[in-house]
Order: C-alpha cells, then structure tokens, then sequence
C-alpha cells in the first residue's frame, strides 16, 4: 500500500459494490499478503491459508453490493478468513488428523477482531517500515533481526567493519523511527472518522 | 472516542520507538483497557521476539502472496455464464484478461471434479464440438509410493495414514504426501506420478517438493551424512528447506540429463528434465543453485544443458510465470512450440501424439489456460491458432 493508492483506496469499496472486477484486482493486491499472514495463524499449512484467503475473496465477490465502506471491505475480508480458517480447524479435529502441532490461537472468540487487525497492520506497517529502508541498511536490519546475526557475523557476511555495522544498524533504527513518526500523522490524517474532523472544523468555525 | 485499527498500530509502534506523546500515551490506554484481548495483543505487541517472528511470519506471507493469482470471478450472472454458454469455457488468460467473463478457478475445479466422478453416468459436454460423447479430463493428483522393500503405495486424493515406521509417519492428505518425524533407518523411497498425475510431497527434512506428471523423486526416510541427496526424473518444482551445513543436492537421472547435479542451499527452483525435451532446464525462481559445480543461478534465470556429451550449460533469463504455470495450475502457452506444447498435453491427458504431414509446422502459440479442463477445450484452443489435427481414440494426430 503506498500513498499513490490511497486515493483510490478511499472509493475502493463503492467500486467493488458496483461490480468493477479491476477493483477487485486491486483489493486483492492491496490485502493479500495481510491476509495469508493472519490465515497462518490459525492454519499451520500455507496451502490450506491460500485456499481459505482465495474463499474469502470469492465471498468478497459474491456480497460485494452489501459493502459499504473501506473499513466493512477489510473486516469482511478478515472476519471470512478467521470463520473458514476455523472452519477447517474443526473439520480437521473431528477427522482426528495432524492436531500435534496445530495450537489454537489463545484468542479464538469473535470479539478479538478489532485487537487481531491492529497486530495485522502494526507488522504490515513494520514491513513498509523496513522495506522504505536504503538498500544496505535494509540487508543490515534483516540480518539482524530476521536472522539474528550479531553485528561480528555482519561484518563477515558483508565484509565490512563490525563498527561500521553497528552505526548503520543504528542509523536504520532511527530511519525506522522517522519513517514510523511521519506515517503516525498521516494515518491520523486519514483515518480519524470523518464525523470528528467535521465536528472540529464546526467547533472552529463557531468560536 | 473510537479510533481506527491503523491508528492504534501507528501508536503502538510508536510506543516500541520510544516517540509516544502525552496524548497518545491517553489514547493508547484508554484502548488497551478496553477490552481483555486488546491488553493481551498490546503486551505481546511489546516483546522484540514477538515483533521479530511476526516480522518474519508476514515476510513469508508475502513469498507466498506473490504467487497468488487473483481468483476468476464472473462478471455476469454465475449460473447463466455456467449452464447455458459451457462451450465458452476456453479461458485465454492473456494480459488484461478480466475482461474474458469466465468462471472462477474454484468454480472449475469443482466442476471437473463432479465430473471426474460423473463421467460415467452423466455425460458432460453436449455441446463439445469434437468428442461429444468421450471427452479426455484432466490429470489429478495420482502417484505411486514405493518403499524400501519395494511395497508400492497408491496414492490418491484420499487421506490419512499411509505409513508408520518408528518415529516416522507418512501421511496422505489429499494430494499431498507429508514425512513426519524422523525414521529410524536411512531407508529410499520413491515417488513417481504416471501419465495424468500430479503429486505434492513434504520431504523428511521440511523442503516441499511438487512432482509433475510422468516424473519421479527419488530420497531417504532421514537425511544424515553431510549432503541431502535426492533423485529425480522428470519436471518438478522444489522448495528446499533452509540447512547451509547439509546442502540438498538433486541429480537427474535421466537420458541427458543423467547425472546432472543441482547443488542448493536454501532456495525454490523448477527442474524440467523430461526425456522428450532437448534439454534439462532448471530454473531459478528464489535463492541461489549451483548447476554441476560450475554454474551458479541469480533468481529468474534458467541453466539449460543441451542434448550431448559436452554437458555444456546455457544461461539466460526466462519468463518465471510460464515456468511456474504448471505448478501454478495452468498451460501457458505464449511462445512455446508446438511440440512442447503437445509434450505437455501428452502427459497431462495421457494421450498419444502422432506426427503425420507438416502443414502445422511454424505455427507458434500464444495464450493461457487452466490445466483442469477437459482435453476438448485444449484442442479447441489449438484449432483457434492453426494447429491442424484430428483425434483417434486416445491419439492426437497432428497433420
């Protein structure tokens, strides 16, 4: 999700209400991968996430015209993928099939949407985050935090010197931290629900 | 007050960055309190292991995001599109193609799976212009197991159990065969698909392995020794499972590609090494291979070791989609041969393919289409771009 696409993002969902596929094409671009993310935690095969992912779009398609925001797009899409992924878990259990390593999520209940969509986007936006990294500050923060090499096993891999790798995995904490400290206004920005802003601008005006 | 999911995310990041204002600080906690589950995600949130794994949960979310295909929706009516128009069935899937109204890839695959259990009592495609009454259907996942001791195994799309030996259990869940658990003794097995089939494995040491039709893997129930030596015949697509201390290495056993190594350390390739190829190709798709010692792969590229004694290998850059088709469920077809083409649907329909005159020669395809359809859909396919042919029984004669 860049910001080029927020414009459209805005009327996605009237879009996809009146049936235009290319809109459907870009919500699949658009949620995906957030989605397969959070199916894997219910799931422990990403064949099984991709099915139920692919489900939850068909559903998408098929109750498009009930959509009627950006927000009930996005819940839809999540809220089909936890039912069908849970679905699976179920039907799974009573055929009595591979349970050893399939731990439930701690949190299976319905109203754990809201505070399961915030750890979705939080990493989404941890991946932009990283991904708006210069090219070597990005291979320096992957391995150590992706791989967890230590700043010594850095500078091998990279054949650079340890302290070199130390200020620059600094200085890429630090762009994380901008990138993050710019975004946090511009997510106010846009996400704060239209009936403040428009009570604000009346206060204002009033005053 | 209640704020939007992206906000409370911006936040918490914000909060791991240590740049929280005041007011944020009051937000943050009027929205960690208000509910049990959002105190617990918000605790865990906190933790730099939770964040780092997360980090790389969503990375591979995104590996596997980029081979995910939008779903085919219709954009008429379902039912009508279904029922009345089924000789509209031909998919092309070229650039743009959302604007082809057509069913969606589910839709198709249940479709030929009713019919795959229908064909007998109901026959299907009426209004197939070529075959009305013996339509040839696609292939399935079908594959053979064979043991150590030589047991073989039939392997469908049923599920459960097929093997238990110690610590080590086989199990069958529906097109997909899955090594859990370490066997007690380096024992080979080897699974091989027939003519018509497909097969998914999940090798002993986690790397995932699919096996085209007419192809075979041949490997141990445990991996010990320094080097994870496979087998294999034929084209499959492998993802090996990370172990830069043990490198997984695939030799071809097959005409001219016998004895061709593929080293790897942890990467996802396609080896196309058919006998009726000229040449064994592997391709790149993540990672990094070495092709007999010599060669080594960027991701995108495709060694190619022509037909002879020299072994000599080729490199270029290839179109990553149109190898991957098959694995991804389709024939992609854009400037391919025709013999190859016709190799592959040999293959996948269990047909025979007869050259006799040479009026198709230099005809030179172009489009895309799903491998779940009936072979009639293929032909027609075929007719549309000037192959010219006919059909005896189970063999495709090309004029």
């Amino acid at each position: 999700m860049s910001e080029s696409n927020f414009s459209n993002q805005l009327e996605l969902y009237s879009r996809i209400a009146q049936g235009d596929s290319r809109a459907f094409g870009e919500v699949h671009a658009l949620y995906k991968t957030r989605l397969l993310y959070y199916g894997k935690h219910f799931l422990a095969e990403w064949y099984e996430v991709e099915d139920v992912v692919a489900d939850a779009f068909l559903a998408l398609w098929v109750s498009r015209e009930q959509i009627h925001s950006n927000d009930h797009l996005r819940n839809f899409l999540f809220i089909t993928v936890r039912h069908k992924a849970i679905d699976r878990q179920r039907t799974r259990e009573r055929q009595g099939q591979l349970l050893q390593n399939l731990e439930l999520p701690a949190t299976t209940e319905e109203n754990k949407l809201e505070a399961e969509l915030v750890r979705v986007e939080m990493i989404h936006l941890l991946s932009e985050a990283v991904d708006a990294l210069p090219a070597k500050y990005q291979r320096i923060f992957e391995l150590a935090y992706h791989l967890e090499r230590s700043p010594a096993e850095i500078a091998q891999i990279l054949q650079m010197n340890p302290d070199t790798v130390r200020s620059q995995k600094r200085r890429a904490i630090e762009m994380i931290r901008n990138w993050i400290k710019e975004k946090t206004i511009f997510i106010l920005l846009l996400y704060l629900p239209v009936f403040t802003v428009c009570k604000n601008i009346f206060h204002f005006l009033a005053r | 007050m209640k704020f939007s999911v992206n906000y409370i995310a911006t936040l918490i990041l914000k909060k791991i960055s240590e740049q929280l204002t005041e007011a944020e600080t009051v937000i943050l906690e009027d929205w960690k309190n208000a509910s049990a589950a959002n105190q617990q995600q918000f605790n865990e949130l906190l933790h730099l292991h939770v964040l780092q794994q997360e980090l790389k949960n969503y990375r591979e979310a995104q590996k596997v995001g980029q081979k995910l295909a939008v779903p085919r929706i219709l954009v008429t009516d379902p039912s009508t599109e279904f029922s009345t128009h089924s000789a509209h069935r031909i998919h092309f899937l070229k650039t743009n193609w959302f604007k082809y109204a057509a069913a969606i890839i589910i839709m198709l695959g249940v479709a030929s799976y009713l019919w795959f259990n229908h064909t007998t009592s109901n026959p299907v495609n009426q209004n197939n212009p070529l075959n009305p009454s013996s339509d040839i259907i696609a292939g399935s996942n079908r594959a053979t197991l064979t043991l150590a001791n030589g047991q073989q195994i039939i392997l469908d799309s049923t599920q459960g159990n097929v093997v238990k030996q110690g610590n080590l259990t086989v199990v069958n869940l529906a097109g997909k065969l899955k090594y859990e658990g370490i066997g007690t003794a380096t024992e080979y097995n080897t699974i091989s698909t027939p003519k018509g089939g497909q097969y998914q494995i999940v090798l002993p040491d986690g790397s995932k392995v699919w096996l085209n039709a007419v192809s075979s893997i041949k490997f141990p129930t445990a991996f010990t020794g320094t080097r994870r030596n496979v087998e294999m015949t034929g084209e499959a697509y492998i993802e090996v499972e990370k172990n830069p201390k043990q490198p997984f290495v695939v030799t071809l056993r097959q005409a001219q590609g016998n004895g061709t190594e593929i080293e790897v350390l942890g990467t996802s390739f396609n080896v196309n090494a058919y006998a009726q190829e000229s040449a064994v190709k592997t391709t790149l798709i993540d990672g990094s291979v070495k092709i007999n010692h010599q060669v080594i792969l960027k991701p995108g590229q495709q060694a190619e070791i022509a037909e002879g004694t020299d072994k000599k290998i080729n490199v270029q850059s290839v179109n990553v989609d149109q190898v991957m088709a098959w694995k991804n469920g389709l024939f992609n077809f854009d400037n391919s041969d025709l013999r190859s083409a016709l190799a592959q649907l040999e293959r996948w329909y269990d047909i025979k393919i007869v050259y006799k005159g040479d009026e198709s020669n230099g005809v030179t395809l172009e489009g895309k289409m799903y491998r779940n359809v009936n072979l009639s859909n293929v032909l027609e396919f075929l007719r549309k771009m000037g192959v010219k042919f006919r059909m005896d029984n189970k063999t495709l004669v090309v004029l």
